[in-house]
């Protein structure tokens, strides 16, 4: 039997008629994770996944993929044609033939930490998360998750690229009751490998953030300053970092339509758009389509530079592609998606901007995001919850209360950046952000 | 899709180490989704889904395995690589000999959508694209979806069972954007069943209708004032409506939730935990319902299951695991998007039963409040049961009747204590559909109920009074 390189460069040196080119894009995948619940070890899977999407450029490009790994690839091929064939609209897309240089990303080391080792520090995990403190009655689940995959991509115009990337997550969901209420909190750890797995802080975070919630309550509702976490702020960013995706601009769904080189953010607003970052704890080196990695500052000094493009994007719009190329999903078309995207933090601690700030909320965790945004409008309205700040100093912890406003203004409101900036768990777009100061959010509390 | 006798020796090998339970899942998918944006048709995507999972139980410990080769070699590589979690000894046992148990059709396909050539269904599109645009010139981008999936599932477990069953449904999804030149507005509509082509044909799915309705909502939106913010009686309308007891108390009925603790409703069966007026129920089996399957991702038949009955908390919806967990049968509510997840209690179709009360009456006595005719999405933590919806479609309304419609408005609370707030039911219910992700993916449910009033709710929004 051919391999599957074999059988691609087959395919591809006999390309029907009309077919300008053809690409295979692969990706496999092998991953572990361990769970505890409630101290039992309930969830323990292995698993290998991959599958791979080809398509093919006969005027319109289209696509079909499968994650069979012994399915035939000429049927494939027809139906990615007759995809292409059904198309309509008015796009220029074309395959890409590569550029000269790319980053190289290092071979993945091969994480040493055995099943039993990592049951073992899930265990761990659970037996310190309890200890921390005695009003810490169970830990509803813990685990740890570990994985390493491969994507490549190769063309019939000479192309071929792979990449390889590993990861290691640890998580935390302890619960406590006091005087009849019931709580819980959530913390994560993302490193290179199991032993880079940062828990002693992670239990650390999960304990503060877990009794930080009794005895909240709502604030009155008004107009209020506000100090966003780190992991709230990236929330929010998580949920608008579309609109600075130029397909979304491009259908007229982002208010940053015309607005490059315009002022959309306060001056201390500088937004990168990194796949290589070394901030970041996951680099690739190109991109759905091929195209190399390189770092793009998208808001400089408040300023929008450039918005988020892949080629076709680009090219409509008469601009270079920033590389990002983006499937999300095996079959997806490549539109265009962030890779690691930031706020690039200040030199303000969490405390410090709350002592800036004087009175008003520090806000810890918004929730309920996809039920009250609109990436469209920018407007959000989100379940929150925090600290009151009174004096500089962190008051009465707050829940139950509703933040909304719309998120160009919160991003021109930024009064002050943070220095603790904080990426999401590793994998695809991967947002990052630092706390920050904002003049005056809405709360609908009392 | 597979032979029984590797089937039989993939079984056999995940039991080698002391398991007392061994499942096979494989399932073996088409999707594909059809996308017109401004009359023209912009994209279309094939999937071939294609995979096996290997779940071994030992007591209430549960162990999987999957991979997307389904090569006996692979398969019994992951049989052997979950037996190598428990370090036992192989109970005594005979061979598996397998029995297909006899099965409902709710779910009868007459045109396999893969069968339609898609220049028939880009003509479907332009219809409804013109039915869009022809709804409010403030109208500025259309898109429409079609949507459909096949999926074909074989369950084989160590007590016998052998079970297939194929899930074809298609599904029509409408997003509008309205925009006056300083600002847009989107409005969405759809509607999904557990049916081929023949939806569409026979005027089930009606997609112009869904998609002029979506470009009326974001029409509305457009000169709405923010909706003001605080606490106020809230009427809900029906459909997609029920969403508020999907997210807010169905998740909170699950085994993988209640066995854990990890709900407030852990533990009150037979107690009063909403309003004498309400009864849900949790239906696996109506007729070509989008969350309807014949038999669940464990192989076990699908039923109706009574949940909450006129306000006493009767049943729980429970999968293998979570039953062993509770010493309670399942309710055939074991679920799972496909072979990459092992499977956990999931909702089917879930609903809040028909009531008594005049619709309209519920409006005309709730003096100031909002009127919510359409949701959005939502999320809820299961163990505090705080929630958080969007108002997709909402109206203020003052002295009992209508006075604008409203953006941007929010729904907050808990589902336990909404559920008590209830006092009014209406008398018809309608369901709506969508697609829930939870601990075990993504998989297609319906969720409804009738107009309802809630007396008193948190309304986020940052709007003054109106």
């Amino acid at each position: 039997m051919k391999n599957q390189n074999e059988r691609v460069q087959e395919l591809f040196s006999h390309l029907p008629e009309g077919v300008a080119a053809a690409e295979l894009y692969a990706q496999s995948s092998e991953d572990f994770s361990v769970g505890l619940t409630n101290g039992e070890l309930d969830d323990y899977s292995v698993s290998e996944s991959g599958g791979f999407c080809l398509r093919a450029d006969c005027g319109h490009i289209g696509y079909a993929s499968s994650q069979d790994p012994a399915a035939d690839l000429e049927p494939l091929l027809d139906t990615a044609i007759q995809n292409a064939r059904a198309l309509e609209n008015e796009d220029e897309q074309t395959i890409y033939a590569g550029a000269g240089h790319y980053p190289s990303v290092p071979e993945p080391a091969d994480d040493p930490a055995t099943a039993e080792e990592k049951i073992a520090l899930a265990k761990k995990i659970e037996k310190q998360m309890l200890s921390f403190d005695e009003r810490i009655c169970r830990v509803a689940e813990c685990g740890v998750a570990t994985g390493k995959g491969a994507v490549s991509l190769v063309n019939s115009l000479g192309l071929s690229l792979s990449y390889s990337s590993a990861y290691a997550v640890c998580y935390v969901n302890p619960v406590a009751e006091l005087d009849g209420e019931t709580k819980d909190s959530f913390a994560w750890r993302a490193a290179l490998t199991t032993a880079g797995l940062d828990v002693d802080g992670m239990i650390k975070e999960a304990a503060e953030s877990l009794f930080s919630r009794f005895g909240a309550s709502p604030l009155p509702s008004g107009s209020t300053p506000a100090v966003f976490s780190n992991d709230a702020m990236r929330s929010l960013l998580s949920v608008f970092a579309g609109m600075f995706c130029a397909d979304n601009a491009q259908r007229g769904l982002s208010l940053l339509s015309d607005c490059e080189g315009s002022v959309i953010a306060s001056p201390l607003v500088n937004l990168h758009d990194d796949p290589m970052s070394p901030l970041a704890l996951l680099k690739t080196p190109f991109d759905d389509e091929g195209v190399p990695a390189k770092d793009t500052l998208v808001v400089k000094r408040g300023v929008l530079e450039t918005l988020l493009y892949n080629r076709k994007t680009a090219k409509k719009a008469g601009r270079e592609t920033t590389g990002n190329g983006g499937k999300s999903g095996l079959s997806g078309e490549v539109g265009v998606l962030p890779t690691n995207f930031y706020l690039a933090p200040g030199s303000a601690t969490e405390e410090e901007l709350c002592e800036q700030m004087g009175n008003g909320v520090l806000i810890t965790s918004v929730s309920g995001l996809h039920a009250g945004c609109n990436s469209v409008s920018g407007d959000y309205s989100a379940q929150a919850r925090g600290f009151a700040i009174e004096n500089g100093r962190r008051g009465r912890p707050v829940d139950q209360i509703v933040v909304s406003g719309n998120f160009l203004t919160l991003l021109k409101d930024i009064q002050a950046v943070g220095n603790d900036l904080r990426f999401g768990t590793p994998g695809g777009v991967c947002i990052g952000a630092p706390s920050v100061l904002v003049k005056e959010v809405t709360v609908a509390g009392e | 899709m597979l032979e029984r006798s590797t089937v039989q020796a993939v079984l056999s090998a995940a039991l080698e180490t002391g398991g007392d339970f061994a499942e096979l899942y494989a399932q073996d998918s088409d999707k594909q989704n059809m996308n017109m944006l401004d009359g023209k048709i912009e994209q279309i995507s094939s999937a071939r889904g294609h995979g096996a999972g290997v779940r071994v139980l030992l007591g209430t410990r549960s162990i999987y395995a999957h991979s997307n080769d389904t090569s006996a070699e692979s398969l019994l590589r992951c049989a052997k690589a979950a037996a190598a979690a428990l370090a036992g000894e192989r109970a005594a046992r005979g061979d598996i000999v397998f029995s297909v148990p006899p099965k409902s059709d709710h779910t009868p396909v007459k045109t396999v959508p893969s069968s339609v050539e898609r220049s028939t269904k880009a003509a479907l599109l332009r219809d409804a694209h013109r039915a869009a645009k022809a709804a409010a010139e403030s109208i500025t981008q259309v898109s429409l979806s079609i949507l459909e999936s096949d999926q074909r599932v074989l369950i084989a477990n160590s007590e016998g069972l052998w079970a297939e069953d194929r899930r074809v449904r298609t599904r029509f999804y409408a997003t509008s954007v309205a925009g006056d030149g300083t600002q847009f507005q989107t409005g969405s509509d759809s509607l999904g069943m557990s049916m081929g082509y023949e939806a569409f044909t026979s005027g089930i799915i009606d997609p112009a209708a869904i998609a002029e309705q979506s470009a009326l909502r974001a029409a509305v939106l457009l000169n709405a004032p923010e909706c003001p913010a605080g606490s106020f009686p809230v009427v809900i309308d029906g459909g997609f409506g029920g969403v508020i007891f999907h997210e807010a108390c169905g998740h909170a009925l699950e085994s993988s939730s209640v066995s854990y603790g990890n709900s407030v409703f852990a533990g009150k069966l037979g107690q009063k935990i909403a309003a004498s007026c309400v009864t849900a129920i949790d239906d696996g089996t109506m007729k070509s319902q989008w969350g309807t399957s014949n038999i669940d991702d464990e192989g076990h038949p699908t039923q109706k299951n009574l949940l909450i009955q006129n306000g006493v908390l009767v049943g729980y919806l429970i999968d293998k695991l979570g039953g062993r967990r509770m010493g309670l049968p399942s309710t055939g509510s074991g679920r799972r998007q496909d072979h990459t997840y092992a499977p956990t209690s999931r909702m089917n179709n879930t609903y809040i039963a028909p009531g008594t009360d005049d619709e309209e009456e519920m409006i005309r006595t709730m003096g100031e409040g909002l009127y919510a005719k359409s949701m959005g999405g939502g999320q809820v933590n299961p163990l505090t049961g705080d929630f958080t919806f969007g108002v997709a479609e909402g109206y203020w309304i003052k002295d009992g009747k209508i006075l604008t419609p409203v953006r941007g408005a929010a729904l907050v609370g808990k589902g336990s204590e909404v559920l008590l707030k209830i006092d009014r039911v209406g008398s018809k219910m309608w369901l709506g559909q969508g697609m829930c992700g939870a601990g075990s993916g993504s998989i297609p449910v319906a969720l409804g109920q009738p107009r309802i009033r809630v007396s008193s709710m948190t309304v986020g929004g940052k709007g003054g009074a109106l």
